[in-house]
């Protein structure tokens, strides 16, 4: 019996125990960059008409054109998310004027790693806040932000 | 005879044991996680014994750790609470003030009326009004607490803080205004600056050729977008004076802070674990 107790009590610590290979085991990773598109907010406010005009042709852009051509822009938020934030940050003047600059500093190609943050997923910070906010707001170019 | 060997072994063993909890074993256990930087062990232990002893040296360490771990609000609780007749009571002060300046409270370091300033406390005072938003005081009064070798690199930081090397975003706007990208260019932002330029040229051309050719519609296109482009370079060079006027802001704190850490914040070394 006692024989029989020990084996059984050796075999369900053997059983349950984690073993070196699980333990040290490869883990899973993937090198592969979050595709913002899939968070991606195609809802409308039918109570602001500016929202209405400014969203219409956003998602349109998106579902037609972006959507298709993959996620390219160098920027965090894209070119087209930027539009979006800065209208609701400010108003449909100053935003589109706001979107227009950055598509030029999106033209813009040479030194642009050195100029601006980087973001969690490898592209450049360049949020709207940073431009609407009172006064300017600046983050300096080594800063690796780790928000959405 | 088992039963006998037995009890001597035992008995022996609890006469020989040691009470690892006493405080001063306790104080000892915790000079040694000091000196390894363990500092939070360390002040847990350091709490412990002064429950039976009352240390100064004990009750500034507790607060020097508390500073090393980053927990600048106990520090500042534990450093006011230093006593006068303490040997280290000045070094408290000194510690209060960086602890102060950490929490980035400059205007209560500005505050810190004590009679006797001492030089050191009158530095770091003087260092907080760099980096707070107050008046400077007139220039021979802030830097006479200074040594000689000290002098130029401080009147740097009184002149960059009497007139910082600000751009105008008036100024960056008229001048997008008159050339498209140079506001950016002002602003040193070079590749920007010459890329709006070249986009601006560029649609321009496109508008006026189509014109020419007799293109009306393509032509009227291609001018709505320049007017865009046009008008949010210009909007786009006064955000870039701002955010250039920050970030001259952001690095002068920068280095007065460097400044600052390389001279330890005029503290001397404590020699606590030589």
């Amino acid at each position: 019996m006692k024989t029989v107790t020990v084996l059984v009590l050796l075999i369900s610590v053997y059983a349950f125990a984690q073993s070196e290979k699980m333990k040290w085991g490869k883990a899973d990773y993937t090198y592969r960059i979050e595709i913002s598109e899939n968070d991606r907010d195609y809802s409308v406010n039918p109570g602001n008409p500016i929202d209405v005009v400014a969203k219409s042709f956003i998602n349109v852009y998106w579902f037609l054109i972006s959507d298709l051509d993959g996620d390219n822009c160098p920027f965090h938020p894209s070119c087209s998310a930027f539009f979006v934030d800065v209208i609701e940050e400010t108003n449909i003047i100053t935003g589109t004027l706001l979107f227009f600059d950055r598509f030029s500093r999106d033209a813009s190609v040479v030194g642009r790693y050195n100029r601006y943050p980087k973001h969690k997923s490898g592209r450049l910070y360049d949020p709207a806040y940073l431009y609407t906010s009172g006064s300017a707001t600046y983050i300096p170019a080594s800063k690796v932000i780790d928000e959405e | 005879m088992i039963k006998i060997l037995l009890f001597v072994i035992i008995s022996s063993n609890f006469s020989y044991s040691q009470n690892f909890h006493t405080p001063e074993n306790r104080k000892l256990f915790a000079d040694y996680l000091f000196c390894s930087k363990d500092y939070l062990r360390a002040v847990l232990e350091y709490e412990e014994y002064i429950k039976h002893f009352d240390n100064d040296t004990v009750l500034f360490k507790i607060a020097l750790g508390y500073s090393k771990i980053e927990n600048y609000n106990e520090a500042v609780k534990r450093f006011i609470n230093i006593s006068v007749q303490s040997d280290y009571y000045s070094s408290a002060r000194l510690e209060y003030l960086k602890s102060k300046l950490f929490l980035e409270d400059y205007n209560s370091i500005i505050d810190f009326s004590r009679n006797n300033l001492r030089n050191n406390e009158l530095k770091l005072i003087s260092m907080s009004i760099l980096l707070s938003d107050k008046n400077l005081p007139e220039r021979n009064n802030f830097i006479f607490a200074f040594e000689d070798n000290l002098r130029t690199q401080i009147e740097d930081f009184f002149d960059h803080k009497i007139n910082p090397p600000y751009k105008s975003p008036l100024l960056a706007g008229i001048f997008s205004t008159v050339v498209p990208g140079s506001g950016k260019l002002y602003t040193n932002q070079i590749s920007e600056g010459l890329t709006s330029l070249v986009l601006n040229g560029l649609v321009a051309f496109l508008s006026y050729n189509n014109f020419k050719n007799d293109h009306t519609t393509r032509g009227w296109i291609f001018a709505g977008v320049g007017a865009f482009f046009y008008a949010g370079n210009i909007y786009g060079s006064a955000v870039s004076a701002n955010i250039y006027n920050q970030r001259v802001d952001y690095e002068y704190k920068e280095n007065v802070k460097v400044f600052l850490e390389a001279h330890n914040y005029f503290i001397e070394r404590y020699e606590f674990c030589k």
